[in-house]
Parts: structure tokens; C-alpha cells; sequence
């Protein structure tokens, strides 16, 4: 994975995977903690205790077409390098909750990159009910509800070709500014 | 600067000329969105396919993500399935090859021999 937001698309399609209806994902950038922080909650099915203890394993997977599984090793990865940490607390049948922190002045923390990108992939999901993204940098922020564009454009389907286009712009017009010319 | 304001007049404008749109089946594209697909580069191919359907106002094409096709060496990997059921896989796809696709694939029906995964596989 070059960047975060490679990182943070991966770490949602567990989510997805998990049968979630509701995502929601929080990038806080603190430049006087410098700190980074990505968090992703959702409401799938959660992981047993002993799913728990393995997911960090890059051998240990479930899916059966290959014997590896390394999204998490990845991320987990990229957090130690960058002096950060990656949290993962999971509740059978309710739900995950994902926390991944990175020094953001820390020479070896990934590039922020194509944020708007990794979020438009995630909302045009077929099998997405609710998503909401949040981003915070300093006292710019913004927010993302899946369900109020879903809302706007009904009886539109949002898979409808001109509004993928309006939200893939939408996106990026709204969330470069805020993290800046970090790309 | 778009405005959700915006989204709401593009609708009504939609409903209005709002043909023969909804037509059940259609050709569906499936991107691989694992870990395998994201690393070698699948999010800019899908979001360029969303680009150029709405570019070319295809009206029955539907983008789908689906996870690890199990072929992690030679993503990202598109499926193109036909109304029929007739499927399609090409490999190791950039964003340059996503215009051709279109053009040549979706729009013309011919398949581009030199991208299939049975040609780049062998």
C-alpha cells in the first residue's frame, strides 16, 4: 500500500465483508499532537475472542482462495514504523471497532493521498446501506452521510451514473482543501 | 463549488427526461477490490470506469465490487458479465486500458484479446 488512503479502502472492505449496514469512518489530523488517527466502526458481525487473537496473523485468513490474509499485518505494519498503534475491539454479532494512530511528522508515516478517492469507492458500494465519513484537521472538517445523498436523489438509484459523477466531485471538493495539497 | 443544492436540480432534470433508464439485467463490471486488488491499483481503474460511463452516458452498465478473485499476481483484475451470463476477465488493468475497454468491449462487443487473464497468463 503506497498510502493511507489505500490502507483505509482496504481496512473498510473487511467491514463490508463483515455484512455491515452502517460504516462510519473518522480521519483526525492533529498537528500540535501530531498525530494521526483513523478510526472505522461498523456494525457487522464482529469477531470472536479467538478471531481476535489471530487476526493479526498474516497467515491466518478466512476467506478459501488463498492461505494468507494481509490487510491487518499491512496496516499494523505501517502504524509501528510511524511510532503509532493499531487497536481492534470486536464484539461477536455487534460490531468492530478499528483504531489506527500514526506520528504524522514521523518520517516513515504514509502520505495521506487520494482520500476523496478511497471515500467515493467506499460510498458507491452495492452492498452499503449507511456510511459516514468524517475529517478533522485543525478547525476544518467535514461530513459525509451516505443516507442524506441517498435521500436527495430518491427516487434515483445512486448508482446512477451522473450521481457517481456529482459525488466523486462533490468529494474532492470538499475534502483536498481540507487536508491540504497532501496528495 | 457543487453543493448538495446542486444534486437536488440534477435530479429533477434526470426525472424529467427520464426514458426507458431502468431495464432489468444489463452488463455488470466487476472490479477486485481485495487487499491483492487495492495494493496493485483497482481504485483508480474503478473510479475511471465510473468516469467513463458517465461520460458516455452508458445506461446499462453497472459497476460492482467484489472482493479477491484468487489470482492476486495479476491484478487488478475486471470481470465483465454479459445479459446473457457470458463473462469476461481481464488482467492487470490500468486506467489507460479502462477507455479501450469501454470503447472497444462494452460499447462495440469485441473482446480485446491481448488483455484477457488467459492471454496474459500464459
Amino acid at each position: 500500500m503506497v498510502d493511507l488512503s489505500l490502507y483505509l479502502l482496504d481496512i473498510v472492505q473487511n467491514s463490508i465483508k463483515a455484512k455491515a449496514s452502517c460504516i462510519e469512518v473518522h480521519l483526525l489530523i492533529d498537528s500540535i499532537k501530531d498525530q494521526i488517527t483513523m478510526r472505522v466502526k461498523d456494525n457487522g458481525c464482529g469477531m470472536s475472542e479467538e478471531q481476535l487473537l489471530q487476526v493479526r496473523n498474516p497467515f491466518y485468513t478466512t476467506r478459501t482462495t488463498r492461505k494468507v490474509g494481509l490487510g491487518i499485518p499491512f496496516l499494523q505494519l505501517a502504524c509501528e514504523q510511524a511510532q503509532g498503534s493499531l487497536v481492534i475491539d470486536s464484539i461477536q454479532g455487534s460490531g468492530t471497532l478499528l483504531e489506527a494512530t500514526f506520528q504524522k511528522s514521523h518520517i516513515d508515516c504514509p502520505p495521506l493521498g487520494d482520500i476523496a478517492s478511497s471515500v467515493f469507492s467506499i460510498a458507491i458500494h452495492q452492498d452499503i446501506e449507511e456510511f459516514i465519513f468524517t475529517i478533522q484537521h485543525q478547525e476544518q472538517h467535514m461530513t459525509f452521510v451516505l443516507s442524506e445523498i441517498v435521500e436527495i436523489v430518491s427516487p434515483l438509484s445512486i448508482l446512477e451514473p451522473f450521481v457517481m459523477q456529482y459525488i466523486q466531485q462533490y468529494l474532492k471538493q470538499t475534502i483536498i482543501p481540507i487536508i491540504g495539497g497532501t496528495s | 463549488m457543487k453543493s448538495l443544492e446542486d444534486l437536488k436540480k440534477l435530479r429533477d432534470q434526470a426525472l424529467k427526461n427520464m426514458e426507458m433508464r431502468y431495464q432489468v439485467g444489463g452488463t455488470r463490471i466487476q472490479v477486485g477490490m481485495g487487499t491483492c486488488g487495492i495494493a496493485a491499483g483497482a481504485r483508480p481503474v474503478l473510479n475511471k470506469f465510473v468516469e467513463e460511463i458517465a461520460k458516455q452516458n452508458l445506461k446499462n452498465v453497472g459497476i460492482t465490487q467484489v472482493g479477491c478473485m484468487g489470482e492476486c499476481a495479476f491484478e487488478p483484475i475486471i470481470e465483465i458479465v454479459e445479459q446473457d451470463g457470458t463473462s469476461t476477465i481481464y488482467a492487470r488493468v490500468n486506467e489507460r486500458m479502462v477507455h479501450e475497454i469501454i470503447e472497444e468491449h462494452i460499447m462495440g462487443g469485441k473482446r480485446i484479446q491481448k488483455y484477457l487473464l488467459s492471454a496474459i497468463k500464459r
